[in-house]
């Protein structure tokens, strides 16, 4: 069981936002529940992730690079996968801040896109494989 | 692997934000690494937990119940361990939003307390044993 058990963000419209999410979190293999307040996607030995409607109206978009929230970045299996997730992203009404490509100052082997939502929550989807071994030293 | 890999969060002062945090991610088994802009904690198996300074420090803090951070829930394992992570972030300056206590509306073993730093970004320590621990 993950010590980061559930992860809450707030949104202006729950229903627009269940809308971007929810594609994302359903190829990522997490199951969605909708209550009165949120939304919450859970997968074993994951951590949930909720949405909640905003108190006030028209608090957002959250801006980036202001205090709060920066950024979620999932790990995806393959560098195709990260293509398919930003292009479902694309699909579902996300913006590209960063189209997929390698991120060397990361590391050698680092892909990776960067995409928000009406809400000003960005989202990376990367791949980071470990180092291949070498197979005959 | 896990899917959630690395959170960040953007701060108006790293250095007051590493010293409230530190104790806490310190407590829950992760390890520190400090670079020139920004810190960051580890733990195998868990995601990294990155803060990062804010490009327009005096955008905070957050206020809860608007757009972007909501909280980020800790399972900490027992309530003598909530209890535990509440005094290490209250002493860490850390506001009290609830003190530690039931919430059976959540399940009837749910125990928990929230807090928030000076960013007003909102941590809840929690015990939610399943159901057969009982």
């Amino acid at each position: 069981m993950p010590v980061f058990d559930h992860l809450g963000i707030t949104v202006d419209d729950l229903d627009r936002g269940r809308a971007q999410f929810d594609p994302i979190m359903t190829a990522l293999g997490y199951d969605r529940s909708d209550y009165d307040r949120g939304t919450s996607w859970t997968r074993e030995g994951e951590t949930e992730l909720l949405l909640y409607r905003a108190r006030e109206a028209g608090t957002g978009p959250h801006v980036h690079g202001r205090v709060g929230w920066q950024h979620l970045a999932f790990d995806i299996d393959s560098r195709a996968e990260v293509d398919r997730l930003h292009t479902i992203a694309m699909d579902a009404g996300w913006t590209a801040v960063r189209e997929p490509k390698e991120y060397p100052r990361f590391t050698e082997r680092y892909y990776a896109s960067f995409v928000e939502d009406d809400n000003g929550i960005r989202l990376e989807f990367m791949y980071n494989p470990p180092r291949a071994r070498q197979e005959h030293p | 692997m896990l899917i959630f890999d690395h959170l960040g969060l953007s701060v108006a002062d790293v250095d007051r934000a590493r010293e409230q945090f530190d104790p806490i991610m310190r407590a829950l088994g992760f390890d520190r690494f400090d670079r020139e802009n920004d810190v960051s904690w580890s733990r195998d198996g868990e995601p990294e937990f990155i803060l990062l300074p804010a490009r327009e420090p005096d955008s905070g803090p957050h206020v809860h119940g608007r757009v972007g951070w909501q909280h980020l829930a800790f399972e900490v394992g027992s309530r003598a361990e909530v209890d535990r992570l509440h005094t290490i972030a209250t002493d860490a300056g850390w506001t009290v939003v609830r003190d530690p206590k039931l919430y059976p509306r959540f399940t009837d073993r749910y125990y928990a307390s929230f807090v928030e730093d000076d960013n007003g970004i909102r941590i809840e320590f929690m015990n939610n044993p399943p159901r057969s621990a009982e």
